[in-house]
């Protein structure tokens, strides 16, 4: 055998060694499977609401799971452990719409400030599956107000829960909390 | 913002699906004179009432499915990992079969038109083993070396 040929058997086992050591550190199927099934549909829900688009929300569920397997993490507790899965979830679904930079959320982002009403966009509405009031309401609100209004009333996430979820200061939380309830009991009141 | 000491209990009510019908009246009353939870109930009685909704009609993929689903793509970037590393062993093995190919023929284009064998055995003598040690060392550790940056990612 050459040298080359040596080399990659050598490179061979120590990726296997590496393969069996990150299959010990991850988890197993059943343990696996187990959180999918208390965890998935809250999930699905909160990043079909976040983004939405239900379609793209079968995707972004399994690169959620996918990247909460990976990364092998020891959690404390079930709390904790679902609190890092919706982190991973916030994150994707934030990249999701950072990619779309000529989408109008877009331009919401970088124009409306917290007091200013923007004017409804019809694309925008539509992309909210349902198009009830609320999520026509929902729609013009900046991505991260969705995000903290779907965990603190929806999911029941505490201030210190949401602050870590969505990376913003605990202290914070409650204000910005306010803000964004005032803003959307605000626009529902300007549909009904 | 007007702080109430009844916040959390109100986002309590509404969470748990207990507003209207399951609160008392000093709840209702409260809730009718206080601003914020006014606010809480309205929008956060809406959010709730839309997330249990979707609970009962949210179709996932089945949980097998995406553990097979994770299992073939963590294959699949295994395989891709390898590959690239094995690739770039094998760039550093021709280079290297070049370098070595190289110097021979200028060490023998030398030795023709120059009397060098003294000078060659000096040099052999003195630098030999270090330099054949060097070569040996840097063959072994360089592909290692490249592996374990390539790796990372």
């Amino acid at each position: 055998m050459d040298f080359t040929g040596v080399m990659n058997d050598a490179l061979l086992s120590v990726a296997g060694a590496r393969a069996n050591a990150e299959a010990a550190r991850l988890m197993d199927e059943e343990s696996f499977r187990a959180f999918y099934e208390r965890t998935s549909r809250p999930v699905w829900i909160y990043l079909a609401r976040v983004t939405g688009n239900r379609d793209l929300a079968d995707d972004l569920l399994q690169e959620t799971f996918y990247r909460f397997y990976k990364a092998g993490t020891a959690h404390q507790d079930e709390s904790h452990r679902r609190n890092s899965l919706f982190c991973i979830a916030t994150n994707i679904a934030r990249d999701v719409n950072r990619k779309k930079t000529r989408h109008p959320i877009e331009q919401l982002e970088l124009n409306e400030s917290d007091e200013e009403t923007v004017a409804i966009d019809a694309r925008i509405a539509e992309r909210f599956e349902g198009s009830t009031d609320l999520w026509r309401a929902m729609a013009q609100l900046k991505p991260v107000q969705r995000e903290m209004l779907w965990l603190a009333y929806a999911l029941g996430s505490s201030h210190a829960e949401i602050a870590d979820i969505v990376g913003v200061k605990s202290g914070s939380v409650k204000i910005l909390l306010f803000r964004a309830r005032r803003k959307l009991a605000g626009l529902l009141g300007a549909h009904s | 913002m007007t702080p109430c000491p009844q916040e959390n209990e109100t986002l309590s009510m509404v969470q748990a699906g207990r507003w209207p019908d399951g609160c008392d009246d000093v709840m209702r009353t409260h809730v009718d004179a206080c601003a914020t939870c006014a606010g809480i109930v309205r929008v956060g009685s809406l959010i709730a009432a839309d997330y249990h909704a979707s609970v009962r009609t949210a179709h996932v993929p089945a949980s097998g499915l995406v553990w097979w689903r994770m299992q073939r793509r963590s294959r699949q970037e295994a395989i891709r990992t390898a590959s690239r590393v094995i690739t770039v062993v094998q760039a550093i093995a021709v280079a290297a079969g070049v370098a070595v190919a190289i110097g021979i023929l200028v060490a023998t284009s030398r030795a023709l038109s120059f009397d060098t064998a003294g000078l060659s055995k000096a040099v052999l003598a003195q630098w030999g083993i270090p330099l054949i040690i060097a070569l040996a060392s840097w063959l072994a550790l360089a592909p290692v070396a490249v592996y374990l940056a390539v790796s990372k990612d």
